[in-house]
């Protein structure tokens, strides 16, 4: 196994690192997806 | 020996939630401003009142106890709960507020009642529903208050829950949503500025993050993994899977998470809300969770000794920072964090439970012709019985305090999640439907957390994924069996396939 950064193997850097930046690009698609609602 | 200046900072933390209800309550005239704050949260105000319904005791104490405990498999959690505010907002907030705004809704009770045409029976299920889920939750959150309070003043158990239970309960009372969402902003603010500073410290005192990890390799490799394999592994990738759904979609459909959508001033505020949140929330569970990996080393080290308690593992945030702070008066601001955290949720899920039952049991089924003040007033004395039934649950709590605010959140989820996205999304979803995915939901749900509890079988996911199935499978089976509902009621609810009505 390699020691990619921070002491952790690349797998662990790998899932949890890119299911991170997943969450956040879904949702900054959500926001840019809307449609303003008038008040 | 207790320090002067810690009571002074908790007692003026006190103070200051108590000076927030009187001002609250002033602004109490009926029961739209003492369930939705009039629906007039502003873009922060709501923000942080997502954040501090989501952040519970186990935020602070239950993530990093969890962490000292199984390490890096446990991660998924810090994804999985700041994403549920998000699930919340676009799944469910976006339309449930656009028919609030038009129906004049103050509860999700009285989404059910109007899109399954039911206004006793599936209302009074969900909401007998809502107040069990929430007061076993707010057991565990009780029990993260007294934690603190036994820790810092060494009151005894019962004391400190009555102490922590009497303040909440005091600014609840008078001040409802108001109150809890401006607090819950100072809350939320605490949190987020003393977990930045605090859980630096405590990984720093263990010898820094990656020297943590490599400390945790060394002991055991599989800890760094981002899942557990092999005979008696508890985090799966099954289970993560499970666990996944559990916390985002569970605390997603919680009644005190999801009545907040419908308290907001403007329906745009759905649009950066979930990101912003999950940022914020991010990342402070995951410091939160890395400061319990820390607290592995000092213990190991033999730097930290944990109480002998069979909760002890819940201790090691507390531990960590008192070892890692000399000064007094740091221990007493960080009592200050982790009351909040915890309070923030507790006083959500009070006026939850006082709001279900003046609202949709004794005036909509028991005594439709109730004046709005006598509601406003069953309210009140309502989240007073709740405090005092939850005390008496929270005298004896489990080994881990996450499990018991877990078997919380897998009821919420096994009960609510199928009749809500199936009443937004699934026109053919009908009101038998409904009842039985609900009350299948919650039945098989506790039944299979028993199984757990007990150790009668090991199951291979989490307990509530089977409440769960058993949903889906009573609301797709008796739906189709029953009549559907009319097209009006669906075109007035905004049933269908779609997010955003365009």
């Amino acid at each position: 196994m390699i020691q990619v950064m921070f002491g952790l193997p690349d797998i662990t850097i790998l899932a949890v690192g890119g299911a991170f930046l997943l969450c956040i690009l879904a949702l900054a698609l959500w926001a840019l997806w809307w449609k303003e609602v008038p008040q | 020996m207790i320090d002067p200046l810690e009571i002074t900072l908790v007692v003026l933390y006190f103070l200051a939630l108590i000076g927030i209800g009187i001002w609250a309550s002033k602004k109490i005239q009926n029961m739209s401003d003492y369930v939705v704050a009039g629906r007039s949260l502003g873009f922060w105000v709501f923000t942080f009142l997502m954040i501090g319904s989501v952040c519970s005791g186990m935020s602070l104490l239950g993530v990093s106890g969890l962490g000292y405990k199984f390490a890096w498999p446990t991660i998924w959690e810090q994804l999985a709960v700041p994403l549920s505010i998000a699930f919340c907002i676009i799944f469910f907030g976006v339309k449930m507020y656009a028919i609030s705004k038009r129906s004049g809704f103050l509860t999700v009770q009285d989404y059910f009642a109007q899109r399954y045409e039911s206004q006793k029976t599936l209302r009074g299920l969900s909401a007998v529903a809502g107040i069990v889920v929430s007061m076993i939750y707010l057991a565990g959150q009780y029990t993260a208050i007294s934690i603190v309070l036994m820790w810092l003043f060494g009151l005894p158990h019962w004391v400190a829950l009555l102490v922590g239970a009497a303040i909440v309960t005091v600014y609840t009372v008078i001040g409802g949503l108001y109150a809890v969402a401006w607090t819950t902003l100072m809350q939320g603010l605490i949190l987020l500025i003393g977990v930045v500073i605090m859980a630096p410290v405590v990984i720093s005192a263990a010898g820094g993050f990656t020297a943590v990890n490599a400390y945790l390799s060394a002991l055991n490799p599989a800890s760094v993994l981002p899942w557990s394999t092999g005979t008696g592994a508890v985090f799966t990738p099954e289970y993560i899977v499970s666990f996944f759904l559990l916390l985002t979609i569970g605390l997603a459909c919680a009644p005190h998470v999801i009545n907040n959508v419908l308290a907001v001033k403007d329906a745009n505020y759905f649009r950066w809300t979930p990101l912003v949140a999950f940022i914020i929330y991010g990342v402070v569970m995951f410091l939160l969770k890395f400061a319990g990996f820390a607290g592995i080393v000092l213990v190991n080290e033999g730097l930290v000794n944990l109480p002998d308690v069979k909760n002890a593992s819940d201790f090691i945030f507390v531990y960590g920072v008192q070892h890692s702070f000399g000064s007094l008066a740091l221990w007493g601001i960080f009592a200050v964090i982790v009351l909040a955290a915890v309070m923030s949720t507790t006083d959500r899920l009070m006026l939850t439970i006082g709001t279900y039952f003046s609202w949709d049991i004794y005036k909509k089924i028991l005594k439709p012709d109730a004046s709005e003040q006598s509601v406003l007033a069953v309210s009140r004395i309502s989240v007073f019985a709740a405090a005092a039934v939850t005390l008496i649950m929270a005298l004896n709590p489990p080994a881990m305090l996450v499990w018991l605010i877990w078997a919380g959140i897998g009821i919420m989820f096994a009960t609510f999640a199928v009749p809500l996205l199936a009443g937004l999304y699934w026109r053919r979803a009908t009101r038998e439907g409904a009842i039985a995915a609900m009350s299948l939901g919650l039945v098989s749900s506790i039944a299979f957390g028993a199984v757990t509890y007990f150790r009668i079988a090991p199951l291979p996911v989490h307990f509530s994924l089977f409440g769960f199935v058993t949903a889906v499978i009573a609301m797709v089976a008796v739906s189709l069996l029953t009549k559907p509902h009319r097209e009006e009621i669906l075109d007035e609810t905004m049933t269908g396939w779609f997010i955003q009505p365009r």
